[in-house]
């Protein structure tokens, strides 16, 4: 069958009531993909950076997954992702003597972490359910992970309800010093404090999608997450405080609503999508993010080969987020003599530049090429943040990062 | 169709969407079959060109405004736009109004000028469609023939997949079947043809999606020496020259198999090398008689 017969079977597919919905469901091709992500943070100002070393991260992730149909009602998925981290990331930020804010950063050092998510979908003529496990594993972390989600078809198709739930388990082992832990305690107090923690969290979510028209969806959602057990970051320490430099709550619940839409202009073969996400803590920290992403569709019929034809797909997108700080965010102030952090493992605080009032800007320009059964996708993405860009215009907040990805993968139908 | 001796279908014949129409349908009760011919008769009373009341007729009358169309209406004439670009412009869901001027019954040719004042109201790259909205120019009409008939077949075997039986739908030679028959035979399936006799051209084999003719069967006519197919070139308004006397085609869908079997008529002497260089089995009889294509090969079974 050339490519002509099967885009026209893609517009007869596109009639409504042409095949039921159980066929059209289920995937009937397997598909299997790789994808390269390579993440580079800005370089820390010098003139703020205490430590030493200012080459902040660069990561590269390898992911590949393979989606089969099983059966005509069920589906398989298997993705799998290597990655490599280095460079150096802030420690923790402080005043000095002459109140200028400082951030100390860690030595360079190099991680690895490799992932593993299986998941199983079963599919009936206007409703799906699937499973999902996966596994994370670091030198210094080990996550585990499992969920249920479904969806339901209502209202003529037209309704779309989804929801789930996810539950995970995170055990932490930072420390790889095995001398006395006097000296563990003295030496890396966070990694000492976090030695053989735990954390787990539970998070319900569900959603609704309705169809408008032909040409128009709208979405709305919303989701609970707790979190409970050790949430500190272990490397935020000082050494020689002999208490964590980094000291948070061990509960945390999370709510998010969202609402979004989608309109194709048929016209110009192009699509607006716009999304927004709300989320409120218990630690205070209120947040909004707001995506606005263009896709724009060009088969400019181009013939490679014998009928073999190109199509494209541009997507500029930018996104807007802010937040609110947590309640226990201080920045320490070392010309205070004998502040109570360096002693009180009572009192929460935390100078992770994540917990600060700050906003980020961030722009992407995908480009989507499909090609017989190939699909390639280049990615380029800026992201800086910022404390002003949150409309925190008063504080500083060095070790906010703003960094470059790319990220480039292959998709293959079969 | 050749069914196992030990499990015959249910059949049903009826009259509908101009034809006559055949269901055979595995282990169902007379109270499905109704719903599938309710199923041709709401498809009939929506887009039928003959029936005043039907949604075409009042889109028809309403040419020149800007209408709102339903998500199936709008379903199809994407696809019949699909269809017109596919065929650089051959297939054109406005070219229904040829009608008009050409009486085959009568086997009349018209003249230049009555040609003329038809042919200014077709041309599917003149009406407004942007997916949801449609504007036809004053006196325009759409005309779903060779769309809908198709679209009905492959709706029933839907229903047939959606409750769970397997069976055919047959109407008036646009065929659509479920899948193999419940012991695991194709269905065998006689080509009409296009000569008239009663013997079929060939017998095929459908395993899966549908299959669909489009052909001059006995309805052109020779006047004057010069034979006139009653297929139409929207284009000149003429018949279309060197027409093979008949097309066949299987393909996923009936809807798919009515389109690219009617598109290969009009295209006339180029019908063949279309249909090879689109890779669908295909039967097709010449001006000439001559029977060509992948579905000509005896025993063959071109889509298990």
């Amino acid at each position: 069958m050339s490519e002509a017969v099967k885009q026209l079977a893609r517009s007869a597919l596109a009639i409504p009531g042409l095949v039921s919905m159980a066929q059209a469901a289920a995937p009937v091709d397997s598909e299997a993909g790789y994808q390269y992500t390579y993440y580079t943070e800005d370089d820390s100002p010098e003139s703020r950076t205490d430590g030493g070393a200012q080459e902040r991260y660069t990561i590269q992730v390898h992911q590949f997954y393979l989606m089969t149909p099983y059966g005509s009602n069920m589906s398989w998925d298997v993705e799998g992702s290597f990655e490599t981290m280095s460079g150096a990331s802030p420690v923790y930020t402080y005043l000095d003597v002459e109140d200028v804010t400082r951030v100390y950063m860690a030595g360079a050092s190099i991680e690895r972490r490799f992932d593993l998510y299986g998941s199983g979908r079963y599919y009936w003529s206007q409703a799906d359910v699937g499973a999902q496990a996966g596994i994370s594993v670091e030198q210094d972390y080990l996550a585990l992970s499992t969920g249920v989600d479904g969806s339901l078809q209502i209202n003529d198709q037209m309704t779309t309800l989804s929801g789930g739930a996810t539950v995970g388990y995170d055990f932490l082992d930072p420390t790889q010093d095995y001398s006395d832990p006097a000296d563990q305690q003295a030496n890396n107090p966070g990694r000492f404090a976090a030695k053989d923690q735990t954390k787990w969290q539970a998070s319900v979510f569900e959603g609704i999608s309705q169809i408008i028209d032909m040409n128009t969806v709208v979405q709305a959602g919303a989701s609970l997450t707790h979190r409970s057990g050790y949430m500190s970051d272990p490397y935020r320490e000082r050494s020689g405080a002999e208490v964590p430099y980094d000291i948070r709550p061990d509960s945390r619940t999370l709510v998010t609503v969202s609402a979004g839409g989608r309109r194709y202009f048929p016209g110009i073969d192009g699509a607006l999508h716009l999304d927004f996400r709300f989320l409120a803590d218990s630690w205070d920290i209120m947040s909004t993010t707001t995506d606005l992403s263009w896709y724009q569709n060009y088969a400019p019929g181009w013939e490679w080969f014998v009928r073999n034809e190109v199509d494209f797909q541009l997507i500029p997108s930018l996104r807007y987020y802010q937040q609110t700080q947590a309640y226990f965010y201080e920045i320490p102030d070392h010309g205070e003599a004998d502040p109570y952090y360096t002693a009180d493992t009572t009192t929460y605080y935390s100078s992770d530049p994540r917990l600060s009032n700050y906003g980020a800007l961030s722009f992407g320009l995908a480009l989507k090429t499909d090609f017989r059964n190939y699909s390639w996708t280049i990615t380029g993405e800026r992201y800086a943040a910022n404390p002003s860009y949150g409309f925190n215009f008063d504080d500083e907040t060095p070790g906010l990062p703003a960094f470059w990805r790319l990220t480039t993968g292959l998709d293959f139908r079969f | 169709m050749m069914p196992a001796a030990s499990q015959q279908p249910r059949l049903r014949h009826f009259e509908g969407m101009g034809g006559p129409c055949d269901l055979a349908v595995f282990e169902a009760p007379e109270s499905f079959l109704d719903l599938l011919e309710a199923e041709v008769v709401r498809l009939e009373l929506r887009y039928s060109r003959y029936r005043q009341d039907s949604l075409v007729s009042v889109i028809n009358s309403n040419a020149g405004t800007v209408q709102g169309v339903d998500a199936e209406c709008a379903g199809l004439l994407n696809y019949a736009d699909h269809c017109y670009w596919l065929s650089d412009g051959l297939f054109d869901v406005t070219a229904g109004v040829l009608r008009r001027v050409w009486d085959f019954k009568q086997r009349r040719v018209p003249g230049e000028a009555e040609l003329a004042s038809v042919q200014s109201l077709i041309g599917w790259e003149r009406v407004a469609w942007d997916g949801q909205r449609l504007q036809l120019a004053p006196g325009m009409e759409l005309d779903f023939g060779g769309i809908v008939k198709e679209f009905a077949a492959d709706r029933l075997v839907t229903m047939m997949n959606e409750a769970g039986y397997s069976g055919m739908a047959n109407l008036a030679g646009d065929i659509a079947v479920t899948g193999p028959q419940p012991d695991g035979q194709p269905w065998l399936l006689g080509v009409r043809d296009p000569g008239g006799d009663v013997r079929a051209m060939a017998r095929v084999a459908l395993n899966q999606g549908g299959l669909a003719s489009s052909g001059d069967y006995e309805r052109g006519f020779t006047h004057q020496g010069v034979r006139y197919s009653h297929i139409l070139n929207p284009n000149t308004g003429w018949p279309v020259e060197q027409a093979p006397r008949a097309v066949t085609v299987i393909a996923d869908h009936c809807i798919m198999a009515g389109s690219l079997a009617t598109i290969a008529m009009l295209k006339g002497k180029d019908a063949e090398s279309w249909l090879v260089a689109l890779d669908v089995p295909f039967l097709l009889c010449n001006s000439a008689g001559k029977v060509s294509g992948t579905l000509a090969a005896p025993n063959e079974i071109p889509n298990d």
